[in-house]
């Protein structure tokens, strides 16, 4: 599973928690409430949140408020409410243990399904 | 199996994440070693342009001068500003407020605090509107109150004028007639010896002719004149309800008035439009007086401002000597009267209607100006009543009807 590639929300959609794990960039699903249904190993180490506290917490206030903006909160909220696939790739800056990181950010949503994928640059 | 000091660290760093609060930790060349996720919510929109490990990159977009004013700190540690207002336009074009506290710590550590106060400068610019609306009107308000009051000491000059012609005996032609009559009757033996049999008699009976008429004309007089004096009278009534609105907001005290009374004023107030226009105005209604509970010069307002809307309907139309028929129906209720006014006027569609009783607009006709229908439904509604409005459509005229509540047991139904 790579981050660039072309159909990465069709092998999410039907990858394993394990395959998910073992990914090598950050794997969030969250629904259309945004709440989390599946935090990957590779977040919870960099984010310092343990899967166990992250699942069934709301991901934009809870979990990652420096993403609860116009710039990722509201393109999933937009594409929610339009019911319309998203892939989108930003460059993004995530505060890991509070540490200033420059990531980048695909966000997709296939099936009414919702996935936002980080990778360290 | 999680250790102790991992728990507390995720406790601690969970923390951090939800704080609502912007909180930024560098050193003095700018270089920033801790940031919370509220601070890169608030300050991502500034990515594209701003360096996020730089305070300097950051604050060169913001607010230029703050830098400065940072290194110019004299003293190795205390608060360099405090909720300093500043502001930035996010890519979506909406503005962005933060109040920024910078606190020194040490000769060679700076922390950030950043609060986004957009929705406080939302609410205190909507508050330093609404203060504008409320000078402005009170503005308006004034004026209003001047102008009523210039046409108040018009008005009553008018007034004064109509009642002298009321009851002055103003005609002295008309005893000198009857004076130069008698004489003419003494010696009409002398005139007919002097002009011919006949004459006397005959000059007699013209000089009366010529009486008669000028009484005629002098009776006709004071009628316009207790007429106009009537008119000056609602208006004058009408000013004082207004002076009293400008001064508490408040119109007179609400009493039984009678349906009729309010119809047949309102009529002789329009008596000359109805006559201009060609229009036929009748009351409907089985006898006897018909009582609602309301001040009787706002009420009789009101109807004259939904009579004149029907005028106006009515003269649109396009038809040549159309014959423009409105019909006052009034129905008992329970507890209230129906005054149902209806024309034979242009009309409107149903999409007019429905904003017309939404009031979204306040007028069907394009140049009307809608204060009639609105200022009436506002009278109405401070009587606990209320106005619809209908139309069967497009020149199939127009139903108001006007429900107002009764004193109990006053109207047998």
């Amino acid at each position: 599973m790579e981050f660039n590639q072309p159909d990465l929300a069709s092998e999410l959609e039907d990858a394993h928690a394990d395959d998910l794990n073992r990914a090598p960039f950050g794997v969030v699903e969250f629904d259309t409430q945004g709440t989390i249904l599946f935090y990957n190993q590779y977040e919870a180490e960099l984010a310092g949140i343990s899967s166990e506290h992250a699942l069934g917490k709301n991901f934009f206030t809870e979990i990652a408020p420096c993403i609860n903006n116009f710039m990722v909160a509201t393109r999933y909220e937009s594409a929610a409410a339009a019911n319309q696939n998203l892939d989108e790739t930003i460059d993004y800056v995530f505060t890991y243990k509070l540490k200033p990181t420059k990531v980048t950010l695909r966000m997709l949503r296939q099936n009414r399904q919702q996935w936002l994928c980080v990778e360290k640059q | 199996m999680a250790t102790e000091s991992y728990i507390e660290t995720e406790n601690l760093l969970r923390f951090l994440y939800q704080t609502p609060y912007g909180v930024i930790s560098a050193n003095m060349a700018g270089r920033i070693d801790l940031m919370n996720a509220f601070a890169t919510q608030l300050l991502m929109p500034l990515a594209a342009e701003a360096n996020f490990t730089q305070l300097y990159s950051i604050l060169a977009i913001v607010e230029t001068s703050l830098i400065d004013t940072i290194k110019q700190f004299p003293q190795d540690s205390g608060v360099i500003c405090q909720n300093e207002r500043l502001s930035f336009e996010q890519p979506d074009g909406i503005t962005v407020w933060l109040d920024v506290t910078i606190i020194k710590l040490s000769a060679d550590a700076l922390m950030l605090g950043l609060m986004d106060s957009t929705p406080l400068v939302d609410r205190e610019n909507a508050a330093c509107v609404e203060a504008e609306k409320r000078a402005e009107g009170a503005a308006r308000l004034e004026m209003a109150t001047g102008v009523i009051h210039d046409i108040g000491n018009a008005i009553t000059a008018v007034g004064v004028n109509a009642a002298k012609l009321v009851a002055a005996d103003n005609w002295p032609e008309i005893p000198n007639l009857r004076r130069i009559r008698e004489l003419v009757d003494h010696h009409r033996t002398g005139i007919d010896s002097a002009l011919g049999a006949g004459k006397g008699q005959a000059l007699a009976d013209f000089i009366c002719s010529i009486e008669k008429a000028l009484r005629g004309r002098q009776q006709e007089q004071v009628a316009s004149a207790a007429a106009i004096a009537k008119s000056v009278h609602h208006i004058q009534d009408i000013i004082r309800i207004q002076k009293q609105f400008a001064k508490d907001g408040h119109g007179a005290a609400l009493l039984p008035v009678d349906i009729n009374e309010i119809f047949h004023h309102a009529k002789s107030i329009l008596e000359n439009l109805l006559l201009k226009c060609g229009i036929t105005l009748s009351l409907q209604h089985e006898g006897g007086p018909l009582t609602v509970t309301g001040d009787k010069t706002r009420l009789t307002q009101v109807l004259v401002n939904l009579l004149k809307n029907a005028c106006e309907s009515i003269a649109s139309r396009a038809e040549t000597n159309y014959r423009g028929q409105i019909t006052v129906s009034a129905i008992a209720q329970a507890d209230a009267v129906l005054l149902a006014i209806r024309d034979n006027g242009i009309g409107f569609d149903e999409e007019t209607g429905s904003k017309l009783n939404a009031a979204e607009v306040f007028s069907s006709k394009a140049e009307g100006s809608g204060v009639g229908l609105s200022s009436s439904r506002s009278v109405v509604k401070s009587h606990g009543g209320r106005l619809e409005i209908s139309s069967a459509g497009s020149n199939q005229g127009c139903l108001v009807e006007l429900y107002l509540p009764a004193p109990a047991g006053s109207n047998s139904q």
